[in-house]
């Protein structure tokens, strides 16, 4: 097993499987109704906030896995890298999107999950997931939050608009 | 130690055009021809389209089963387009893509010959019927053709199943010609000697990319695995014959969350229930 970020195979290669891992993933209200360590707290619009030289949102509890040998873990953090991280086929991807989960079972808690997007850029497509975080006014260096005005929707992030051109 | 599961789903939110050098026409798909059935075989006189009788029942071989084979003419006006065909110069001169005026291609390997003296032309067996005949065949995963009939240099082919996924076929106002769509953005035509010889390849293709087709072509197909492995419509069924069926019933297999680390717990037990390694990661 190799150790995180590694260049994956092509998607041909992958190996089909009827079992599934279950992935549940609600809308998240934009006010926080936990704390989550020292970053969220209680009550508190959820941010977009450029931490340890990313972009993260953090909250207690954003969506969840359950793994098929039964084991939870709660997705607490998103991340972004530009550019991605991992590799598929020897292919660098201008974004990766990471979810990061935590294991909350007995026998799980000191274990992540990490699952990844990764993303392609194309002219006059949007994806709504990202849409919904305000792209065009993001947090920096100097100026490291921003308060969330959407609820997150983690589906989201499979569908896409497309604009045509138009000729003014 | 920590350790990181890593579950990777790729998202290609676009509908990016593959535009490139995806069917490269002077490619020789050797690899092809050794799952060919047939080649210069028992049916080698044929000059017209035939079905073949039998579909093997392993998967993979399946695919390689010529379902239907024959001459036709290719024409791409692309065939110009040296970006895509490039011309290619060797010791023994240029090798490009010769194309009449309407871009239907050449076939180097036609010889015409004079009539002999009872007025019949003897042509070797498998070379073409015309200058712009080449021999096609169709199975479950490609349409390719070659020269002769025994020549085994693929010149060319559709990929049913990956890359040059035909989007559309339909047939042309000459009842002899029918164009293919491809998602590479071309679109190629193809004629036959006859209607007959088009519309066999026409309805073939139209079974295995699951499109609607006319009456002529049921049961034309044996039954199998079609385009991703989904089988193609179903055989023909006589009166009285008795049919067997497998039917094997899916399992479907929803995870069960375990318990989480002190979950519902309280004060009942007095702090006996209370997992202090729990949460240390340590159980």
């Amino acid at each position: 097993m190799e150790q995180s970020p590694i260049d994956l195979p092509p998607v041909q290669k992958a190996v089909g499987s009827p079992v599934k891992a279950l992935f549940n993933y609600e809308k998240v209200s934009i006010v926080a109704d936990e704390d989550y360590l020292d970053k969220v707290k209680s009550g508190d619009p959820l941010k977009l906030q450029y931490y340890d030289g990313a972009l993260r949102i953090f909250g207690n509890y954003l969506g969840k896995i359950v793994t098929m040998d039964g084991g939870v873990y709660h997705a607490q953090e998103i991340s972004f890298h530009t550019p991605s991280e991992h590799k598929i086929n020897g292919e660098r991807f201008p974004m990766e999107m990471q979810i990061l989960h935590v294991g909350k079972t007995v026998g799980d808690t000191a274990k992540h999950l990490i699952l990844s997007f990764v993303f392609k850029k194309v002219p006059g497509v949007y994806n709504r997931f990202i849409d919904s975080l305000d792209f065009f006014n993001l947090p920096n260096p100097l100026d490291k939050y921003r308060d969330l005005e959407k609820e997150l929707f983690l589906p989201n992030i499979f569908f896409t608009t497309k604009e045509e051109g138009k000729l003014i | 130690m920590k350790l990181i599961a890593l579950i990777t789903l790729i998202s290609f939110f676009c509908f990016s055009i593959q535009l490139g050098k995806i069917n490269n026409e002077n490619s020789v798909l050797f690899n092809l021809w050794n799952n060919v059935p047939g080649m210069g075989g028992d049916d080698a006189e044929s000059p017209n389209p035939t079905v073949s009788p039998t579909a093997k029942s392993s998967f993979d071989s399946s695919y390689s089963d010529t379902l239907v084979e024959g001459w036709l003419t290719v024409s791409n006006a692309r065939f110009k387009d040296s970006d895509k065909y490039p011309i290619f110069t060797h010791p023994d001169g240029k090798a490009e893509i010769l194309t009449s005026g309407d871009y239907t291609r050449i076939n180097s390997a036609y010889k015409d010959r004079s009539p002999d003296e009872v007025g019949e032309i003897h042509r070797d067996e498998g070379s073409p019927p015309g200058r712009s005949f080449f021999y096609f065949r169709l199975n479950r995963q490609f349409l390719y053709f070659s020269e002769t009939k025994t020549c085994v240099n693929v010149l060319g082919r559709v990929d049913w199943k990956n890359k040059v996924k035909p989007l559309s076929i339909h047939f042309m106002e000459n009842p002899k010609c029918f164009h293919i769509s491809e998602n590479t953005g071309d679109t190629i035509r193809y004629c036959g000697k006859t209607h007959e010889d088009a519309k066999k390849f026409v309805c073939i293709m139209q079974t295995l990319l699951r499109v609607a087709q006319d009456d002529y072509c049921q049961g034309r197909v044996p039954d199998g695995p079609a385009i991703e492995g989904k089988p193609t419509h179903p055989p023909v069924i006589k009166p009285g014959q008795l049919v067997e069926k497998i039917i094997t019933q899916p399992y479907i297999l929803i995870p069960l969350a375990r318990e989480q680390c002190n979950e519902h717990w309280d004060y009942a037990n007095n702090g006996g229930d209370w997992k202090c390694l729990c949460k240390e990661g340590s159980l």
